[in-house]
């Protein structure tokens, strides 16, 4: 890796950094596998960084090879381990906000919507996954290799199943 | 249609309100970590490797019919071409794919898994044709020499090149298992990839 490749790796470090770690959460259901497959996935853009040659943008790429890692991840996984259970706002606590008990609540939130996105059949998954990353329906289409209207589709589904699966949440 | 997009809209906000970003210095030491255990996999393969055409190049130098060393030899090339093979596939790692599209990726990595499943049907077969040169030879050898089974010549041509293909057939057996387990979920995933988006796929 070069000194530019290093630089460049900060950069992606920093700008994706936390949405890599939102990603793994909903791929690794206890918080030990989030840490791991963060670093997996790091460690994967560490090496194919290099071979980017801009054939799509660097969003694209990076959360490409973010979700074939978590892929491969589960799919190494004999048996998947239960979704991670309410826990009562002990999320990671982001440092935005003066309020507490509104930070509390506002990872307790964070936390709910996790363990639904990681029920979710995993078309749907992926999709939903970039969709609350913020990515259009077109970069996720080029990033899990379908079409627009199927990325729709699958986010409509996930839509009504989210609403379902967060309702059941409820106290 | 904006009761759909405030929910996405909540939604997102809830969703970025979490996730801190990782501690890439852990990156060097998990590097390290990972070289030391694919060094360790290489060598306990080779080990495995050179015990198992020791044993059989141990047996050639015995063995005085022409069908019999032929086998032998043709067993020893096998051995080497698949242990080369192993060592050449280890190299290919599936990382070379990982910036390509789900879909396509989970393919290659179905076809990685399909090609381990055939690797280890391959040794099985080679097992067995080393088992079969070997054990005649075994038998005769221990019966001409009046071999002990503590000396030295019984251990480099009975015990190690014995518990080399004990250690081959315990180890492809356990990847044989995990690669089927993976296998079944990738094929799982590929089939919901590539469902019609009129059909249900999985809600």
């Amino acid at each position: 890796m070069t000194e530019d490749d290093s630089r460049r790796f900060e950069r992606v470090v920093r700008e994706y950094g936390a949405a890599l770690a939102r990603l793994a959460a909903a791929y690794a259901p206890d918080r030990a596998d989030r840490d791991d497959l963060s670093q997996e996935i790091l460690l994967a853009i560490w090496r194919a960084l290099p071979r980017f040659r801009g054939e799509s943008s660097e969003r694209t790429f990076v959360f490409r090879v973010a979700h074939n890692r978590g892929i491969t991840y589960r799919s190494r996984r004999r048996r998947h381990s239960p979704l991670p259970e309410e826990e009562g706002g002990e999320g990671e606590v982001p440092d935005a906000g003066p309020d507490p008990a509104a930070l509390l609540e506002r990872a307790r939130r964070h936390e709910r919507l996790v363990a639904a996105v990681g029920r979710l059949p995993e078309p749907q998954r992926l999709a939903v996954l970039l969709h609350l990353e913020g990515l259009t329906h077109r970069e996720i289409a080029g990033i899990q290799g379908t079409t627009e209207d199927n990325v729709a589709v699958r986010l409509a589904r996930a839509r009504k199943a989210l609403r379902l699966l967060l309702g059941e949440a409820e106290p | 249609m904006s009761e759909q997009r405030d929910e996405w809209e909540r939604w997102q906000e809830d969703w970025q309100g979490g996730g801190a970003v990782p501690d890439a210095r852990q990156l060097p030491a998990r590097r390290r970590r990972e070289r030391r255990r694919m060094f360790l996999a290489a060598a306990a393969e080779t080990a495995l490797a050179l015990a198992a055409c020791g044993g059989i190049a141990a047996a050639l130098v015995h063995t005085p019919h022409g069908f019999d060393r032929w086998w032998g030899i043709a067993v020893l090339v096998m051995l080497a071409a698949s242990w080369a093979m192993a060592t050449w596939q280890r190299r290919r790692v599936d990382s070379l794919a990982l910036a390509d599209a789900a879909e396509s990726f989970v393919e290659l990595a179905r076809r990685r898994c399909r090609r381990q499943l055939r690797a280890v049907r391959f040794a099985w077969l080679l097992a067995a044709l080393e088992l079969a040169f070997l054990v005649p030879w075994w038998i005769g050898g221990f019966r001409v020499h009046g071999l002990r089974p503590e000396w030295p010549l019984t251990w480099l041509a009975w015990w190690i090149p014995a518990a080399a293909i004990l250690g081959l057939f315990a180890g492809t057996l356990y990847v044989r298992r995990r690669v089927r387990a993976e296998l079944a979920q990738l094929d799982r995933l590929a089939a919901a990839l590539r469902a019609d988006p009129a059909t249900p796929d999985g809600l």
